[in-house]
C-alpha cells in the first residue's frame, strides 16, 4: 500500500505542470531531457530545473512535425509543448544523446521557440579525453546560461548545488536499498514514482520528503516473505509506473532497474572536491551507461553486478518502439544474460502503455517459466 | 586447422564483373570518368581481396571514416554499408535475403536497410573477415550500434571515432585527440608505424580530389545542368573507396573536365530541362533508374542531392594531418547537414540554400523509413524550402528495401506530383 509520501509524490508527478507553476514563484524554469544532463549547472544559476516529460494525449499534432518513425517519447513531449503545457518554460536544454532527442531539440527550438535553448555534445566514450571534453561543454553551457539569464554561476554556487544533489542521490540510494530486502519494502512502481517526483519538485523540497518516506518505510512492519520472482527491469526511458505495476500485479517484485528515469538518475556521487565542472563531467559521463556509449562492457558489467547483488531471478528488457539504441543494444544484453543463465523477456512498448492485456499475458508466461510451472 | 577464408569467390566475381564493365566502356570510347570510376572500384576490391588471400590486415570501416589513414598505412579497408548496398543491388531477391539474415541474427527489422545488408553479408561470409573495425559517430545511432554488433560478431577489436556534434574549438580539440588514439589503435592492430610524411602526401591527394569534386559540384549549378543526378552517386562512392589515392584525383579531375566542357558548350544532360530537381537525401538505391525515368518522361533532371555533395568552403590542411582527419567529416555534405548541430550546419536552411543555389524548381525527398536523424529534419526542411516558393514532395519509402515502396509506387507519386505542377502553371 502506498505511503503518505508516495501519494504526495504521485500527485506531484501526475499534476506536474501545476506542481511546477505553484512552486516557481519568480524563479525561471528550465526544462531538461536526458539523465546525462548535469542539472546542477542549471540549479547553480538560481534556475529551477524540471524534467520534460510526455503526456497521455495522442501526438497527432507532433506527428506532423516529427516523423512517426521517431520514438513515441519525443513525439509525446513535443505534443505537450504544442498543447501549450510547457509555455511556462524559460529554457529547454538537452544533449545529443540520441537521434530522437537531437531532432526533438531541433524541432522544439524551431517551432516552440522557448527563449533559451542549448544542446550539449555528449561524448560516446568514457576516458580522460572525453571527460575533459565534456567539461568544456559544461563550461559552454554555464557561459550561455550566464549570458542569457544575466546571472553568475560561481564555483561556490556549483559546489552548493552539487551538495544538494548529492544528498538527493544518497537518499535515493537509501531508498533503493529497500528494494534489496526479501521481499522488498517498496514496490518498483512506487520507487519509480519517487524518483520521477525528484525530477519535477525542487530538490530543497524533495530531499526532506525523501527522508519522510524513508522514515515511513522504517516504521512499517517487514512484509512477509512471498516467494515472488525478483526481477530486474532494464531498457528505454520509462516515466509511467504502469508497466511496473503490471509486472508486479502479475506476481513479481522489482528489486532493481537500469533505467535512465530511475537508477541512472542517482547512481554515483559527484566528487565535491576540486573543479566542480570537471567533477560533474566525470560523474555524469562515468555513471552506468546508456547503450549509446561505446564499448558496451561497462553496461554489461553493471547489469551483471545488479543481477548478482540483488539476487535477480529474471530480467525484463523493455524497449520503446523506434528506440534504436536500446533495441540494437539489447542484442548484447540478451547474449550476456543467456550466458549467465538468467531468464529474460523482451517487451516492445510505446511511451504510453498500450496493449496491456497482451503484455500481461507475456509477463505471466515469463513468470511461470521462472517459477518452473 | 585450416581456416576457410571468407568472401573470396564473391569478391573475385565482383572484380570480374567490373572488369567487363571497364572493357565495354573502353570499347565504346568512354566517358573517361566512368572508366576511371570502375577501374578505381576494381582497385579497391583488389586491395581487399589480396589482403585477404595474403593474410594481411583488413579494416572494416564505416562511411565517414578516415580512409586516408588506412591508405597511408597500406591497410586494405572496405566500407561495410557500401558493400552491403552493392551486394543487395546485385539481384531483386538478394536484398530481402540479406535483411532476413541480419534479422535472424537479432538485428531489428526496422533498422536501416543498408545496415541490415551490411550485417547480412558479414553473417553469410560474403566478405573477408576484418582484422579490426573502425567506425564513426557520424551520422546516427544505428551507425554506432551496427559496427559494434559487427565487431562483436567477428570478435574483432573495434574503435569508434567519436565525431563531435558541434565544431567549435573545444570540439575539434577532442576530435584531434581521438584521431591520435585511433592512430595508436591502428598501429597496435597492424604492428605498423604510421609514416606522417606518407600520410601528408595521401592527404594532399585527398585534398586535391575534394577540390575537383567541389568544382564539379559548382558546375551542376549551370543551366542547363550538365549531368544527371544519378551519376553523382559515383562521386560519393569514389571518395569512399579511393579518397587519398591517385585514382580519386584522376576520376574527379576527369569528371570536372567533362562537366566543364559541357557547360562551356551549353550542353545539358537532357535535351529539354523542364524541371530542375533538388533530391534531398539519396535516390532509391534499389532502382536508380527512377532518375532516368524522371529525365525521360517528365523532363525533370536531378541537379543536386545532399548525399553526393562535398561541403563547399571547408578547407583542410594536409600539412596538419591530425587536424585534417579530425575535421574531415565536415567535408561530407550529408554528414555536415544531417549530423552536425543546426547551429553550425543547419539541415533545414542548408537544404533551402541548396535548392536556391542550384536553381531547383522542385524539391523531392525520399523519406527513408528507418532514418530517424534525417526524417526528424523533414518538416523543417519542407517549411524552409516552401518559403522560397519551391514545391516539395516527400515520398515515404526505403533506400534499399523495395517492399516498403516499390519503384512503380514511387513513380506514381512523382508523376502525380508533376501533373499537379503542370495543372497549376
Amino acid at each position: 500500500m502506498a505511503t503518505t509520501t508516495i501519494k504526495r509524490f504521485r500527485e506531484a508527478v501526475d499534476n506536474r505542470y501545476e506542481t511546477i507553476k505553484r512552486r516557481k514563484g519568480s524563479q525561471r524554469v528550465v526544462g531538461w531531457m536526458c539523465s546525462y544532463m548535469p542539472e546542477e549547472v542549471i540549479h547553480a544559476a538560481g534556475l529551477y530545473p524540471v524534467r520534460v516529460l510526455g503526456g497521455e494525449s495522442a501526438p497527432s499534432h507532433a506527428d506532423a512535425y516529427l516523423h512517426i518513425n521517431m520514438c513515441s517519447l519525443v513525439r509525446s513531449c513535443l505534443e505537450e509543448a504544442f498543447q501549450g503545457n510547457y509555455q511556462f518554460l524559460d529554457g529547454f536544454v538537452t544533449l545529443n544523446t540520441c537521434d530522437n532527442i537531437r531532432r526533438l531539440y531541433d524541432v522544439w527550438a524551431y517551432y516552440i521557440k522557448t527563449p533559451f535553448t542549448h544542446i550539449l555534445s555528449l561524448p560516446h566514450k568514457v576516458n580522460d579525453d572525453a571527460i575533459e571534453y565534456f567539461r568544456t561543454e559544461l563550461v559552454r553551457l554555464q557561459q550561455h546560461i550566464e549570458q542569457h539569464f544575466g546571472v553568475a554561476v560561481s564555483h561556490e554556487a556549483l559546489r552548493k548545488s552539487i551538495a544538494t544533489f548529492n544528498q538527493t542521490r544518497r537518499l535515493l540510494e537509501a531508498l533503493d536499498e529497500k528494494r534489496r530486502a526479501t521481499p522488498p519494502v517498496i514496490t518498483g512502481a512506487d520507487f519509480l514514482t519517487a524518483v520521477l517526483a525528484g525530477m519535477v519538485l525542487p530538490k530543497e523540497e524533495f530531499n526532506p520528503m525523501l527522508k519522510d518516506l524513508l522514515a515511513e518505510l522504517e516504521s512499517r512492519p517487514s512484509p512477509a516473505s512471498n516467494g515472488k520472482a525478483r526481477l530486474l527491469v532494464v531498457g528505454s526511458e520509462m516515466d509511467d509506473p504502469k508497466l511496473m505495476e503490471l509486472i508486479e500485479d502479475n506476481g513479481a517484485v522489482i528489486v532493481a532497474d537500469d533505467l535512465c528515469t530511475s537508477s541512472k538518475y542517482y547512481w554515483d556521487q559527484v566528487d565535491p572536491a576540486g573543479d566542480p565542472l570537471a567533477a560533474l563531467a566525470r560523474r555524469y559521463l562515468s555513471r552506468p551507461p546508456c547503450p549509446r556509449m561505446r564499448p558496451s562492457d561497462q553496461r554489461l558489467a553493471h547489469l551483471k553486478e545488479l543481477v548478482q547483488t540483488r539476487k535477480v531471478d529474471g530480467v525484463i528488457i523493455e524497449i520503446m518502439k523506434f528506440c534504436k539504441l536500446h533495441d540494437e543494444g539489447s542484442l548484447a544484453v540478451r547474449e550476456a544474460l543467456t550466458k549467465w543463465g538468467v531468464p529474460h523477456l523482451t517487451i516492445s512498448r510505446e511511451y504510453n502503455l498500450t496493449g496491456a492485456g497482451a503484455t500481461a499475458t507475456r509477463v505471466q508466461a515469463f513468470l511461470e517459466q521462472i517459477n518452473g510451472i | 586447422m585450416v581456416v576457410q577464408l571468407e568472401g573470396v569467390k564473391e569478391i573475385e566475381a565482383l572484380i570480374g564483373k567490373f572488369t567487363t564493365v571497364v572493357d565495354k566502356l573502353k570499347a565504346r570510347g568512354g566517358p573517361r570518368s566512368d572508366i576511371l570510376y570502375w577501374q578505381g572500384s576494381i582497385n579497391y576490391y583488389k586491395r581487399m581481396h589480396e589482403a585477404n588471400l595474403g593474410g594481411k590486415p583488413i579494416a572494416l570501416t564505416g562511411f565517414f571514416g578516415p580512409q586516408e589513414l588506412f591508405h597511408a598505412m597500406d591497410v586494405a579497408n572496405y566500407v561495410a554499408e557500401n558493400h552491403g548496398v552493392l551486394t543487395a543491388q546485385g539481384s531483386p531477391e538478394m536484398a530481402p535475403f540479406l535483411f532476413e539474415t541480419a534479422e535472424s541474427y537479432g538485428i531489428p527489422a526496422d533498422v536501416c536497410s543498408p545496415h541490415r545488408a551490411a550485417m547480412g553479408i558479414s553473417k553469410l561470409g560474403m566478405v573477408p573477415r576484418p582484422t579490426f573495425v573502425v567506425s564513426t559517430a557520424t551520422t546516427c545511432d544505428q551507425t554506432i550500434k551496427l559496427y559494434e554488433v559487427i565487431a562483436g560478431y567477428y570478435k574483432a577489436p573495434s574503435f569508434l571515432v567519436d565525431t563531435p556534434y558541434n565544431w567549435r574549438e573545444n570540439d575539434v580539440e577532442y576530435a584531434r585527440r581521438d584521431i591520435k588514439s585511433l592512430i595508436k589503435f591502428v598501429e597496435d592492430q597492424t604492428g605498423r608505424k604510421l609514416d606522417y610524411d606518407r600520410l601528408k602526401e595521401v592527404l594532399r591527394l585527398s585534398s586535391e580530389a575534394y577540390d575537383y569534386w567541389e568544382k564539379g559540384c559548382e558546375l551542376r549549378k549551370a543551366v542547363p545542368c550538365p549531368i544527371n543526378g544519378r551519376e553523382n552517386l559515383k562521386d560519393f562512392a569514389m571518395m569512399l573507396m579511393n579518397g587519398g589515392r591517385p585514382e580519386a584525383v584522376d576520376y574527379f579531375k576527369a569528371r570536372y573536365e567533362e562537366l566543364k566542357d559541357k557547360v562551356d558548350r551549353g550542353e545539358g544532360a537532357i535535351p529539354v530541362e523542364k524541371y530542375r530537381v533538388a533530391w534531398l537525401y539519396v535516390l532509391p538505391l534499389f532502382d536508380l533508374r527512377i532518375a532516368d525515368w524522371m529525365a525521360q518522361e517528365l523532363q525533370a533532371l536531378i541537379v543536386v542531392d545532399n548525399w553526393s555533395f562535398s561541403t563547399p568552403g571547408v578547407t583542410l590542411d594536409p600539412n596538419d594531418p591530425v587536424d585534417y582527419l579530425a575535421r574531415k567529416p565536415l567535408k561530407w555534405g550529408f554528414a555536415t547537414w544531417s549530423f552536425t548541430a543546426n547551429e553550425v550546419g543547419g539541415y533545414a536552411t542548408g537544404m533551402a540554400d541548396l535548392c536556391r543555389d542550384y536553381k531547383a524548381d522542385v524539391a523531392i525527398a525520399l523519406i527513408h523509413w528507418s532514418c530517424q536523424q534525417y526524417c526528424g529534419n523533414m518538416r523543417m526542411a519542407k517549411d524552409e524550402i516552401q518559403k522560397l516558393g519551391i514545391p516539395f514532395l516527400g515520398i515515404n519509402g526505403d533506400l534499399l528495401d523495395a517492399r516498403v515502396c516499390s519503384s512503380d509506387q514511387m513513380k506514381a507519386q512523382i508523376a502525380e506530383f508533376f501533373s499537379l505542377l503542370e495543372k497549376n502553371k
